[in-house]
């Protein structure tokens, strides 16, 4: 059976789809900040972040980097990634900036979702890809069914 | 040539194409990294490029000179089409359709399309595995020959998976080339590596030294296109090639 819509209808699932897409445009302007930092000569790493459950794997992308330049900081909700480049990267013809740019390093500061145990992270760089294992802190207690 | 709402400008006409490359932004941007450094090598000049409001508003400027993102490199030999814009997928659709319409137009005798595949240890692989998938039905000779392993289970998600179901419904030759590759993280070794097996396929001799010397610049310098596609590809779910596909038939 085809079913007239009405015109009521028809505007207002019109307004629902402008609106959808103007809400994940608003999104998208709040979440976007460069990847850089010219003022303190920091570019942020690709990272991927993995919830395994009782862990927190972190991996990031540091071409240019040397493992004894990586200087890792964690604390019970956060990660602190600061490893200096091999080399300055200069951007010569770049007009977002308005001086000759040069960087020296990646940084990232990143927020935990859950609480870990600091003392058991692990790190390891393998082929230019940082991967550190975060354990979470086990805040549940087994509760006895009666 | 238009084909709903996309239009192929060719600056330089050229009757017929024997062979075609395609790499667009993708997993680990493989493919585009690979032709990008094949149109260098060979020094493939630019004939022609992609029209469509369903492009995003992008223009890139190269050496003070304007380009468009969509862009169309080589001669009747061989042709490479390259993207330095990510693709969301309300533009997919019609461009695989126009580009396949263009080519077999052109009689098109071979295209191969590179990517990556999403290989969760990659950092551990030294030498990355070229894997193959093809509408040709001597696939595993002309795979065995080149040192392509088939792929034999699995999903293709995106560009090539498009490209791929114009080419088995229009009965063009199609070869998509899918590299070992990091997810997420743009994969020069990968690039590399799809070159050294189109080296052997088209019998042509490009040289990925250079490429693998750039390596740490290219992954450094692709950081914003890189998270730029993750977002696109999220938005196809890319992920599906992730899943174990079901034991049936």
């Amino acid at each position: 059976m085809i079913r007239k819509r009405r015109l009521s209808d028809l505007i207002e699932s019109s307004l629902e789809e402008i609106e959808k897409e103007m809400e994940q445009a608003i999104q998208e302007i709040r979440e976007w900040r460069p990847m850089w930092n010219a003022s303190k000569g920091t570019l942020e790493p690709l990272t991927q972040i993995e919830d395994t459950g009782d862990k927190i794997i972190i991996t990031t992308d540091l071409p240019y980097v040397k493992k004894e330049n990586i200087d890792l900081k964690v604390c019970d909700n956060s990660l602190e990634i600061d490893a200096t480049l091999e080399q300055c990267v200069k951007y010569e013809d770049w007009v977002n900036v308005s001086e000759e740019c040069e960087f020296k390093s990646f940084y990232k500061d990143i927020k935990l979702s859950e609480k870990i145990i600091p003392e058991e992270t692990n790190a390891k760089f393998t082929n230019g890809i940082l991967t550190v294992e975060l354990v979470k802190r086990k805040g549940k207690r087994r509760i006895k069914v009666d | 040539m238009s084909t709903k709402g996309f239009s192929i400008v060719e600056e330089t006409s050229i009757p017929s194409i024997k062979q075609c490359l395609i790499g667009m932004p993708d997993t680990g941007l493989t493919g585009m990294i690979a032709i990008s450094h094949i149109i260098q090598s060979l020094d493939l000049k630019e004939i022609g490029h992609f029209e469509s409001e369903l492009l995003p508003p992008v223009i890139v400027i190269h050496k003070g000179e304007p380009k468009r993102p969509v862009r169309i490199f080589g001669n009747e030999n061989l042709v490479a089409i390259t993207s330095e814009t990510p693709l969301n997928s309300a533009s997919m659709y019609p461009l695989a359709e126009s580009m396949i319409k263009w080519l077999n137009e052109k009689k098109i005798e071979l295209l191969i399309t590179v990517s990556g595949l999403a290989t969760q240890n990659r950092m551990e692989i030294q030498n990355p595995v070229v894997y193959g998938v093809s509408t040709s039905i001597d696939k595993e000779q002309i795979f065995n020959k080149a040192g392509i392993r088939l792929l034999k289970e699995g999903f293709m998600v995106g560009p090539n998976a498009l490209i791929l179901k114009e080419c088995m419904a229009k009965n063009l030759k199609n070869i998509v080339l899918l590299a070992q590759s990091h997810y997420q993280y743009p994969d020069p070794g990968a690039a590399a590596a799809a070159i050294y097996s189109l080296n052997k396929l088209l019998d042509i001799s490009v040289d990925v030294q250079k490429l693998l010397s750039q390596a740490e610049e290219i992954r450094l310098k692709t950081r914003e296109l890189m998270q730029r596609t993750n977002k696109s590809l999220q938005g196809m779910e890319k992920s599906q090639e992730l899943e174990l596909p079901a034991m049936y038939g």
